[in-house]
């Protein structure tokens, strides 16, 4: 094993020389915690001023004093629209708008069907909960018209509303926000492996390229011991970088002076069970990006190819969530996947017990030593050691 | 000692007839003895000695280090040589002493007994200012001290160089050859690789021509000279290494194992 310590030594030596990319490395990964959570806390915090507020904006108040009445007994703040409402629509200034035209008390009175119109963009996703405020009380106010008018002629209101709906939306505009915190495993994935990647390359394709393969391989060394060594190399530094990001979103919510928006737990425990989850990820990323740069014929191309593995890793959080995929044991035995979910749950304080670290850790293991074996195999080909044509 | 025995190595190509580097290689390189492995481009010098320090499988043939098979007991074969190979990178970011300690140590030597080689080492091939250089930077010549000196770390009873002098100046030329010499004095079996007679003439005392895959001729520079009918050892190079195409029959001297060859060497002709 004197070999495996000889080897682990030079490369951590070695890449540590490699001061700018060390350096940007470590900057990012410190950095991301505090970025993410600032940005998340922003967005949130917007949202649940304009629910909670539950402000409805009217242009037309006067027209229709029966309506605003009924807002009012719903508890909502009535504010008339500016005469220019459409432009500020437009601009993303006014979320939503409720239009009463003149006439409108007199046909409601009359017993006819009444148009009133909504404005709003519904592309602006922050606007959501100003729209689904103004469309309830519309509806409920229709409904409340429908009802009397029914009465007034002598039905019972139970005959057209064959099924009562009774909302009750557990879900607080906090806990809707919850569906952003992909961010935090997303962002703990990549780190995953920014970490790594530049020994992972630098010590296989580079190690070929710059021609040291060759008389590294003439030493009298088990080519197990040569792999070990590296591949802990790149685990190392993988880890330390994805441990330093999420010390990074731990540090920022204990110590930043934010009020905290978001629906999460991130203490000192969620650290731990993080850990737990990252680290063995992070060396099994690493072996698999020491196999693809191995069949890379330069840098470059060992590169390129690490960047479709970054592309393919930081989609899977986002997939999860925007897919719907429910949580579930199979995810668990998919690299990457199970890892995000396990994330998540940590994330939302779900429960989580030790099949959600056990599989995934048991995963990581048996990719790390296929990909480890299959490297070996392909240091043994003349091909690979000599390049291809 | 080092011994190749009808040795051959074909490369796969896609989509055409594979590629025969080496048809058939033969000779013993002696202890004491600087053997020369002199062949144009493409000969399969290289390839040859790929082979020989386990780097990659003959196709046919045999090989021995120290009477230790090439095949079965590659890792003793590993420790039995020290090669400069074809390929010679440096760390750039290690220093010069940082590069040769890394083989030092893979090759199980630590401490002073180390750091006292490198110094031997760094003064026998002039280049201890330059040992605690990184090498980023370093020009040919001393990238090559460098690879050599890491070569040498663990005193190898075996040393074979692939080319050892290509872009050297002539000092630095000079001093390889002083180390060379110094290695023969010490009684090990140096083998090296050139395409330049001259040099080989200077410095082996069997010289080992190959051609197109096949040892052409082989002797000392005296024995070479007979054979080939030529005044000069240029001439006499240029006249066998063309001599491949009736290569069987070319006149080497009954002793001489290249004469053994030739049935073999028949044979991977015809493929
Ligand atoms: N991996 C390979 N795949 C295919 N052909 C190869 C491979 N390695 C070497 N060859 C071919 O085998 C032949 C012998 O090559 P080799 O490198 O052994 O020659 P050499 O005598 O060392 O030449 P030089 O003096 O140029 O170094 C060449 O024609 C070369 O193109
Ligand atoms: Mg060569």
């Amino acid at each position: 094993m004197n070999a495996f310590r000889t080897i682990f030594k030079k490369e951590l030596v070695d890449s540590v020389r490699d001061r700018r990319t060390i350096a940007m490395i470590m900057v990012a990964s410190i950095l991301t915690g505090p970025l993410v959570l600032m940005m998340l806390n922003s967005f949130v915090a917007k949202l649940t001023d304009k629910a909670e507020a539950k402000k409805v904006q009217v242009s037309g108040m006067q027209h229709a004093p029966t309506a605003i009445n009924f807002f009012q007994r719903q508890g909502a703040e009535v504010i008339a629209a500016p005469d220019d409402y459409l432009q500020k629509v437009k601009d993303g200034k006014l979320d939503a708008v409720v239009v009463f035209k003149a006439g409108f008390e007199d046909q409601l009175r009359a017993g006819k069907q009444v148009a009133v119109e909504m404005v709003f963009d519904d592309s602006r996703s922050e606007a959501g909960p100003s729209i689904g405020l103004a469309r309830s009380l519309l509806n409920g106010f229709g409904r409340e018209q429908g009802v009397l008018r029914l009465m007034a002629r002598g039905v019972s209101p139970d005959v057209t509303n064959a099924v009562k709906v009774e909302n009750i939306n557990v879900s607080t505009p906090k806990q809707r926000a919850a569906m952003l915190l992909f961010f935090i495993p997303m962002t703990t994935l990549i780190l995953c492996i920014t970490g790594g990647m530049a020994v992972a390359i630098d010590s296989t394709a580079g190690e070929r390229e710059r021609g040291s393969l060759e008389p590294l391989l003439l030493n009298p060394v088990k080519l197990t011991e040569l792999i070990l060594g590296k591949w802990s190399a790149v685990s190392l530094y993988a880890s330390v970088v994805v441990l330093l990001a999420i010390l990074g979103y731990v540090l920022t919510l204990l110590y930043m002076p934010i009020k905290l928006e978001l629906p999460i737990s991130f203490g000192w425990q969620q650290f731990g069970l993080f850990s737990l989850i990252a680290v063995p990820l992070a060396a099994m990323l690493g072996a698999v990006l020491m196999l693809i740069a191995t069949f890379g014929r330069s840098y470059k191309e060992a590169q390129t190819y690490a960047s479709y593995v970054i592309t393919v890793v930081s989609f899977v959080p986002a997939i999860a969530i925007f897919g719907s995929v429910k949580d579930a044991f199979w995810q668990l035995l998919v690299p990457v996947l199970g890892a995000n979910m396990v994330f998540m749950r940590v994330l939302r304080g779900d429960a989580v017990g030790l099949e959600h670290f056990a599989v995934p850790l048991a995963v990581s293991t048996v990719v790390t030593v296929v990909c480890l074996t299959v490297i070996s195999r392909l240091l043994r080909k003349e091909e690979i050691v000599f390049g291809r044509t | 000692m080092i011994e190749a025995k009808n040795l051959s190595k074909h490369f796969k190509v896609k989509g055409k007839p594979d590629k025969v580097a080496v048809a058939d290689v033969s000779f013993t390189a002696r202890d004491g003895q600087v053997t020369g492995l002199l062949g144009p481009n493409g000969a399969g010098k290289t390839t040859t000695l790929r082979m020989l320090s386990t780097l990659i499988e003959p196709t046919g043939g045999a090989g021995r280090v120290d009477g230790k098979d090439i095949r079965a007991d590659a890792m003793a074969v590993k420790a039995a040589i020290g090669v400069l190979s074809d390929a010679r990178g440096l760390y750039t970011r290690l220093t010069a002493r940082e590069n040769i300690r890394y083989y030092g140590e893979l090759r199980g030597i630590t401490g002073a007994t180390l750091e006292a080689r490198i110094e031997k080492l760094a003064a026998l091939i002039d280049m201890t200012e330059l040992l605690d250089r990184r090498t980023d930077g370093f020009s040919q010549g001393e990238r090559m001290k460098v690879a050599i000196a890491r070569a040498l770390i663990h005193e190898p009873k075996n040393v074979i160089l692939d080319e050892p002098t290509n872009g050297l100046d002539v000092m630095t030329t000079r001093s390889l050859r002083e180390l060379i010499r110094k290695l023969r004095e010490e009684g090990k079996c140096v083998v090296f690789s050139s395409h330049i007679m001259q040099e080989v003439s200077a410095l082996c005392d069997d010289i080992v021509i190959v051609s197109q895959g096949r040892v052409v001729a082989q002797g000392d520079a005296q024995h070479l000279l007979e054979i080939s009918g030529k005044a000069s050892l240029e001439e006499a190079f240029v006249h066998l290494s063309g001599e491949t195409d009736h290569a069987p029959t070319s006149p080497t001297s009954p002793t001489s194992p290249a004469s053994t060859l030739s049935p073999t060497a028949n044979q991977g002709m015809m493929q």
